[in-house]
């Protein structure tokens, strides 16, 4: 190879290594969010954080281990960073514990809900992220009977995993690759934000950063830290609107957010039905309802 | 002339099928249970103890375990009456409910039971509660996680000296070997569970309904797979030697002195099932659901929530049919149901089932099942303002604006500081603006 080469293969091997270096973080980051939530016709300003859920697995040499007593330091940091953050980004973050969950049944039954729900929902989105952007995720009446409930606009939901590996893992590994690859442990958390109106998925957030095991271990903080940092890197702050994409989205209720006159709208109602609102309730005739009188 | 690399190929060979053979054959011999003695704990498996510690307070923390002191007590007191002296300090035999619909239950280790809401509505009487418990039991008493995880540990060093020799081709082996395993705990932990329930004076013959009631698929989406992979025997299989061993067993034996107590046993849990026909409901299986409240109603018939659950279900199935009795889906239709289940969101998946003139049709029969379950639970007289709500849905469904007005207006004026009240409002708003269009 002559040194002219040499120099050009030099060169493009440095601004390959440079353009690598910056869109690491971008691929350790992503979101997706809907046009409303864009241009903030639907954009909850004050939001309620149900208590995040976090897996940690200790991946060993020989077999992984579901790590269970650490999950509540790294549930505890990555609520604290998330609702720090936002505050900081001017929206209204009520944190929810599991203590005020656990004392109220009402909400404790609708938090149960709403997280079952979501997990079933986060199953999906996950592997088709895209369909978020045209509101195709939902998670139900009881996320607005929540909002409601809670006075906010809208819900926060969370999810953290967290990988370490242990030294023995990375010396097998680097043995048996020549050094070409050494596993890496991380911590990666995800946000969903949910329209308190009409329960759809409006944004999903997540980051991760690369973290050891004792790290995850004994300073959770230091990592939700790192990793709350990239999650919400595009998480647009209460004055910003962004420009739309133009994906089209189905079923949108024209009215959304419109506040209801209730009393106004009862006396609508008894003048369009005439007879006082009153109600048949006698008798179950003909279907399934009859089971008595079999 | 015999060439020289016959007998070196014929010894290579030999050695390659052996090194493939090696992890299937460590699952002979001495990988039983442990009953009876203290287990040694390795230091490794210290802290898998410390974690299986942890699980109850992770549980707590998402809300997953529910409490109902009578259910509770009766968990403990059948538990306590069956569970054998802890062998290991380790070990503190608990029963705990597990807020779940699905039916099962599963034990942990350090004596940690659960049981799952969704199983104790489906059982019919206590001594299936107690068969299930005592085999869940024995996997704790048996040390059956210690075991496995010992075994399944040694494959996998084994897999990973003998997988690069043999191509991979050991890796197959390995695996059967563990599944082969985990089926054997099994029926070990069902052959002494059933003992320990028969010790304990319950009709062992009921232990096989468990498995019965198991295999029952209201929703029509499990097919079974009968293969090396599965990690449980086949659910009829053990319902068949469990049926064949109750009879041994109760040959001379005086079969009206064992105790069923099938009465006391659904009393006791009828909150819990009402609970898991509405979870059944939220969970998107509504046929389970169906199934559910009607034997709810036909144990009690007066019971108003039990309608108004039914009429919540019949309004879940959407389009859905109902699955004609005696005739199962094929498996493809089954597989088909399930893959659906799993690619798309409930709105996704009856928005395909209206696009068809049968899907639209169901939805019709479905909407008016409810209204009239909705009524019937509104004429048992315990003004059950949550029926109103539901009778609401079904006849907006029905079109009929007007009786679905009324419905909701009675709901809100019963009920003006619900929760849900802005979704109610938010229907009664589109319903005046149909109302007053057609004007």
């Amino acid at each position: 190879m002559t040194a002219s080469k040499t120099a050009r293969v030099f060169r493009v091997s440095v601004v390959l290594c440079l353009m690598y270096a910056c869109m690491a973080p971008f691929a350790l980051a992503r979101q997706f969010i809907t046009d409303g939530f864009r241009t903030k016709q639907t954009w909850p300003m004050t939001l309620a954080l149900l208590p995040p859920h976090a897996e940690i697995i200790k991946s060993k040499a020989l077999m992984s281990e579901q790590m269970v007593n650490e999950c509540e330091g790294l549930e505890n940091a990555g609520a604290a960073w998330l609702v720090e953050r936002l505050t900081g980004a001017g929206y209204g973050v009520r944190e929810l514990s599991v203590a005020e969950i656990q004392d109220d049944p009402e909400l404790a039954g609708l938090a149960g809900r709403v997280n079952k729900r979501y997990d079933e929902v986060w199953s999906k989105m996950v592997r088709r992220p895209g369909k978020i952007r045209a509101a195709r995720y939902n998670i139900g009446d009881d996320a607005q009977t929540l909002c409601s409930l809670l006075d906010v606009d809208g819900l926060l939901l969370s999810r953290i995993q967290a990988v370490g590996v242990t030294a023995g893992k990375k010396w097998l590994h680097g043995v048996l690759s020549l050094g070409q690859s050494v596993p890496q442990g991380y911590g990666r958390i995800d946000l969903a934000v949910v329209n308190g109106d009409t329960g759809v998925v409006e944004g999903y957030f997540n980051g991760l950063t690369y973290a050891g095991l004792k790290q995850i271990v004994n300073k959770p903080d230091k990592v939700m830290k790192a990793a709350s940092k990239k999650c919400l890197r595009k998480y647009p702050d209460s004055e910003t609107v962004l420009k739309p994409r133009g994906i089209e989205v189905e079923d949108q209720d024209e009215d959304d957010g419109e506040e209801i006159n209730e009393e106004e709208l009862m006396s609508d109602l008894e003048a369009l039905l005439g007879d006082g609102g009153e109600e048949e309730e006698e008798g179950g005739e003909g279907g399934e309802g009859e089971g008595e009188e079999e | 002339m015999r060439k020289p690399f016959d007998r070196v190929e014929r010894a290579l060979a030999t050695l390659f099928i052996a090194a493939m053979m090696a992890p299937s054959s460590l699952a002979q011999g001495t990988e039983r249970g442990i009953y009876g003695q203290p287990v040694e704990l390795k230091k490794r498996e210290e802290s898998l103890i410390e974690t299986v510690h942890g699980y109850k307070n992770m549980f707590y923390r998402r809300g997953l375990l529910h409490n109902q002191p009578e259910v509770n007590d009766l968990l403990e007191r059948i538990g306590k009456h069956l569970a054998p002296e802890p062998t290991d300090p380790y070990i503190e035999y608990r029963f705990l409910l597990f807020h779940s619909p699905a039916p099962n239950a599963f034990a942990l280790p350090d004596g940690q039971i659960y049981v799952n809401t969704g199983m104790l509505a489906l059982l019919e009487n206590e001594a299936q509660i107690a068969g299930l418990l005592a085999h869940e039991i024995n996997h704790t008493a048996g040390h059956h996680t210690l075991v496995s995880h010992r075994s399944v540990r040694r494959k996998i060093i084994t897999s990973m000296v003998l997988g690069p020799l043999t191509l991979g081709i050991a890796d197959i082996f390995l695996v059967l070997a563990m599944f082969g395993y985990s089926r054997d705990l099994e029926e070990e932990a069902d052959r002494h569970g059933i003992r320990m329930m028969f010790d304990g004076g319950y009709d062992v013959r009921e232990m096989k309904r468990v498995f019965e009631i198991l295999y029952e698929d209201p929703e029509g989406e499990r097919y079974d797979v009968k293969t090396k992979w599965s990690t449980h025997p086949q659910l009829m299989e053990r319902a068949e030697y469990l049926s064949r061993t109750a009879r041994e067993m109760t040959k001379d034996v005086d079969v009206d002195g064992l105790k069923v107590g099938r009465k006391s046993y659904r009393a006791a849990v009828r909150g819990v099932s009402l609970m898991t026909v509405d979870d059944l409901v939220r969970a998107d299986y509504p046929r389970s659901a169906l199934a559910l409240a009607r034997r709810l109603i036909e144990e009690d018939g007066t019971d108003a929530r039990a309608h108004y659950l039914m009429g919540e279900a019949w309004r879940s199935m959407g389009g859905r049919s109902e699955l004609v009795e005696g005739v199962e889906p094929t498996k493809k239709e089954k597989k088909k149901a399930i893959r659906k289940r799993i690619g798309l969101t409930r709105e996704e998946r009856e928005e395909r089932r209206l696009e068809t003139g049968e899907g639209r049709e169901n939805l019709e029969k479905n909407l008016e099942n409810a209204s009239a379950a909705y009524r019937n639970a509104l004429s048992k007289g315990e003004n059950l303002v949550e029926a109103h709500r539901g009778l609401g849905f079904a006849l907006e469904g029905l079109k009929d604006d007007k009786g679905a007005a009324k419905a909701f207006m009675k709901y809100i004026r019963a009920r003006p500081d619900a929760s849900d009240k802005q979704i109610v409002l938010e229907h009664l708003k589109s319903i005046t603006d149909r109302l007053k269009q057609g004007e």
